[in-house]
């Protein structure tokens, strides 16, 4: 078994546990760094720009990812599982499992020939399945490590990928090997994972092709997009009548959670303004129940989306149906505005799926969680990134819904909390 | 100007409509309702006026009646705040209204609902025990029980009485709908010829087939509703066969001489046989019913008030009793067919003086409301 | 790489994977997956061979659905074998076989 020993484990990979990470390693500690993914970044990587300003995601998330990387005090470990954590009196034990990618990391240097000359097609998860990936795979274009893993699975061994390696780096007999890591301070930056919007019968329980969730949509109008354009799944027509259906699991009691998901009325207002930028005539319809434009810049944001062009209309869907022919959508809704029952057509339909904590284990991050399965922050009015284990912290929407400035900002108090726990201990 | 009513969501509230302030009005239900149509949309029309207390909105609001429960709004309420049961107990709380001086009240209170039916079945048994005559155990014949001239008058007592307040209650009801917030309002123009259609395309298609129930999903409740409603209806007319075969068809029988060709046992047997058919799907349709609100499994019947116990737990001992007397009539047990029948008698008085105030009116109510909903239609489509 | 190098090359792998890893053969499923995929691609390509083309006039020569000829199309045009070239009235583009094979 591997032995590692480092100041401070940050668990989960995202800008937060980057950022986390950063504060702490500038501040010289020695910072170990995980994900369980086979790339850090975390979800800001993959989205396409910020709101309200627009800025590009990933002109933010790439610099930080690489000197994350780059950095002397900061070590990397990726594609794992966690097994335990330990507390022993001032220290901590994390015993992790490295799976196998079944590709030398130290010696793949990520020209990507391997994918290419691949036979095998699977749904990319990285592009919400919406195209195919190999089953040796980099998976996506600024990932970090920039280094290809076989998905086993899918994988039918005809060596394809082994002739083409210039480096020769696929090694099939690599084992998942166990590292015991210990660290005087753990922070949890976990993040969040969307809805299954499948539980939603009366949207197609996920069944129908033109209805993507806002992640997808978030991979179509990105700059790497998959499709080249923004097209639509069924046929790759140009979507002319986009509706953007809001509230898709968030503050609903029947299927979903309670909480509002804080980030969906603004990242789809970005979407529609998106949109309408690369679809000149295109019809944009949001349909609301609240516009919830809380924070610095966003109320303008929405009135910038009424200017442009995009239609608001208060009312929630309440099913959605297909044409089995040309797999329009019909979405059903009380306009507020009319008081009447619409049935309103559209080429593409997009569901602001609200978001949900990834990781529900309280037993393995021993920390307690709130009762949505958000980490329970100690106090959250004075004392937001403690947890209620001393000396393990939580950074970012690992403690519930918040947009990316506040995860920043979430992550340095816990990487500032982390260096003062461990010099109070010594 | 509109008149409020700061007390209207705490009185529904109690008939049923438990958590319906969680409402935060977003039209999931009004949009999934397989019911909803432009012009009629339920149901958060109806919750926002329950909430902000506009009572005379929510009485005048026909659609409360087009509505058949099926749960579909309940069951996608972002909510969880249950708009059918609002639906449901607004329904409750228009019987009270509609009601004349408002006495229906006593058949939404649990203990006085339950005294008033003891009363009346005290009034029933006394009044069968002193105009009983001597009976015939060689044969079932009802007037042995009570003469055909008590039976004769007090069922037109009863006819009466129900068609004077049904009638005078559907006035009361009528007045309110007519101010109903629907766009082209009913007096204007009202052309006969539409009102006849409409209420030909009630009679047919709602009254005697339900056929808006059908479009509720849940068609295993659909069948037993209208099981129950064709059980009372043959029961009814099995009932009546009955009463013309021993009554010599009204004692016209002597006096001419056609009638004298007709076989009068033929009456009997067709009783028998419409009695038989009527009594089991009644009994299917109320056991249904019981059963469903025993075990709670469905939206609808989750809660049950006490005037839903009251009016169901009557309708199956009226069907039972009824169909009970055919049996021992075939298996000759008169004796029994002579208690049954006294059974039957007082359960059916509880339930036809108790009719227009309790879950019964629904009936009534709802045809109004279809009527009207049906003559809109129309007036539309032209 | 000429035809015989080819199989040597394929013959290398093969005894490698025996002697390295034990060779087990792909789940039966994955093979006839596989076997599905590389007949609808086929079919994909001899349509494009013949002229830029959108989805569904594809689809309406392979007779296969539309949303699968996308899904292959989107594949190709991630490694550059295919580019969109015109965009039709109808609001679909026409796509171009660039690529080698």
């Amino acid at each position: 078994m591997n032995k590692l020993a480092c100041d401070v484990v940050v668990i989960g990979g995202g800008i937060a546990g980057i950022q986390a990470s950063l504060d702490l390693a500038n501040m010289n500690y020695k910072v170990i760094l995980l994900d369980s993914g086979p790339s850090i970044g975390g979800k800001m990587i993959l989205l396409s720009k910020t709101f309200p300003t627009l800025d590009c995601a990933s002109c933010i998330a790439t610099p930080r990812m690489a000197e994350s990387t780059h950095h002397p005090n900061i070590k990397i470990l990726t594609y794992l599982q966690i097994v335990s954590i330990d507390k022993h009196d001032s220290s901590f034990e994390i015993k992790i499992l490295k799976k196998p990618r079944y590709v030398d990391e130290s010696k793949c240097i990520g020209c990507g020939r391997c994918s290419e000359v691949c036979p095998v097609e699977v749904p990319n998860e990285y592009e919400g399945g919406l195209v195919p990936r190999k089953a040796i795979y980099i998976p996506f274009p600024n990932s970090l490590p920039n280094v290809a893993l076989i998905d086993k699975e899918n994988c039918i061994k005809c060596g394809a990928c082994e002739r083409v390696c210039p480096v020769k780096a696929i090694d099939r007999n690599q084992k998942q090997e166990e590292v015991l890591i210990e660290a005087k301070a753990v922070i949890i930056a976990t993040g969040i994972d969307l809805i299954d919007y499948s539980k939603k019968i009366e949207y197609g329980g996920g069944k129908y092709v033109n209805v993507l969730s806002s992640y997808q949509f978030e991979r179509i109008l990105n700059a790497t997009h998959p499709y080249g354009h923004i097209l639509r799944p069924s046929d790759g027509k140009i979507p002319r009548n986009i509706g953007y259906v809001l509230c898709v699991g968030s503050r609903d009691l029947n299927w979903g959670v309670k909480y509002c998901s804080a980030v969906c009325c603004m990242y789809s207002i970005k979407h529609a303004i998106m949109a309408l930028h690369h679809l000149h005539d295109a019809e944009i319809t949001i349909y609301y129940m609240d516009i919830r434009t809380y924070g610095k810049g966003f109320e303008e944001f929405y009135n910038r989306a009424v200017k442009e062009g995009v239609k608001f209309v208060r009312g929630k869907v309440a099913k959605i149906e297909e044409d089995p022919e040309t797999k329009d959508l019909f979405v059903y809704l009380e306009n507020f505005d009319t008081g009447k029952v619409e049935i309103r057509r559209h080429d593409l339909v997009v569901l602001a799926v609200g978001i949900v904590p990834t990781i529900n284990d309280s037993a393995l991050f021993k920390a307690k969680l709130n009762v949505y399965g958000f980490i329970e922050r100690k106090l959250i009015d004075v004392d937001p990134a403690s947890t209620s284990i001393d000396g393990i912290f939580v950074a970012g929407t690992a403690a519930g819904p918040m947009d990316i400035p506040d995860t920043i900002t979430s992550a340095s108090a816990a990487a500032m909390k982390a260096a003062l726990y461990i010099e109070r201990k010594g | 100007m509109v008149r409020t009513n700061p007390n209207l969501i705490r009185e529904i509230k109690k008939l049923g409509a438990f958590d319906i302030t969680a409402c935060y009005s977003c039209g999931e239900c009004t949009a999934i309702c397989p019911l909803s149509e432009n012009n009629f949309e339920l149901p958060r029309m109806m919750i926002r006026y329950s909430i902000l207390g506009l009572e005379d909105k929510l009485l005048s609001s026909p659609q409360l009646w087009l509505c058949y429960y099926c749960g579909e709004c309940s069951e996608s309420c972002p909510r969880d705040a249950d708009p059918g049961a609002l639906m449901m107990a607004a329904r409750r709380y228009s019987i009270i209204k509609y009601s004349l001086g408002g006495i229906a009240r006593i058949f939404y209170s649990k203990i006085m609902s339950i005294v008033s039916l003891i009363v009346l079945s005290i009034i029933a048994g006394l009044g069968i025990y002193l105009f009983k005559e001597s009976l015939d155990l060689t044969r079932f014949d009802p007037f042995s029980l009570l003469s055909y001239e008590f039976i004769h008058t007090a069922g037109l007592v009863l006819a009466v009485y129900i068609a004077v307040i049904a009638l005078l209650q559907g006035i009361k009801m009528y007045n309110y709908i007519k101010h109903s917030a629907l766009e082209g309002n009913l007096p204007a123009g009202t052309k006969v010829k539409n009102l006849i259609k409409s209420f030909f395309i009630v009679l047919f298609r709602e009254a005697l087939a339900e056929q808006r129930y059908s479009k509720c999903e849940r068609q295993s409740r659909y069948v037993a509703h209208l099981a129950i409603f064709w059980g009372f209806i043959l029961l009814f007319i099995a009932t009546t066969l009955d009463y013309l075969k021993n009554s010599n068809i009204l004692g016209l029988r002597e006096s001419y001489e056609i009638l004298k060709a007709i076989d009068i046992e033929i009456f009997g047997v067709l009783a028998r046989i419409i009695g038989i058919i009527g009594g089991l799907i009644g009994v299917y349709g109320s056991i249904y019913f019981i059963y469903k609100r025993l075990i709670k499994d469905d939206v609808y019947s989750e809660y049950s008030h006490a005037s839903d116990w009251v009016f169901l737990v009557l309708i199956f001992l009226v069907i039972l009793t009824g169909f009970l007397i055919d049996i021992f009539i075939y298996t000759n047990m008169f004796l029994l067919a002579y208690a049954m029948f006294a059974a039957h008698l007082i359960f059916a008085f509880d339930l036809i003086v108790t009719a227009p105030f309790t879950k019964f009116a629904h009936f009534g109510y709802r045809l109004i409301a279809v009527w009207f909903y049906e003559y809109q239609k129309l007036k539309i489509s032209k | 790489m000429s035809g015989k190098e080819v199989s040597r090359e394929k013959r290398n792998t093969f005894l490698y994977l025996r002697e390295k890893i034990g060779f087990k053969a792909p789940p039966k499923e994955l093979q006839e997956r596989l076997k599905e995929q590389n007949e609808i691609k086929k079919k994909i390509l001899e349509a494009l061979k013949t002229g830029p083309k959108t989805v569904p006039e594809i689809a309406k020569e392979t007779g296969i659905d539309t949303y699968t000829i996308f899904w292959y199309l989107m594949t190709y045009l991630r490694y550059k074998q295919i580019e969109p070239v015109e965009k039709t009235d109808e609001g679909y583009w026409k796509y171009k076989w660039v690529g080698g094979r």
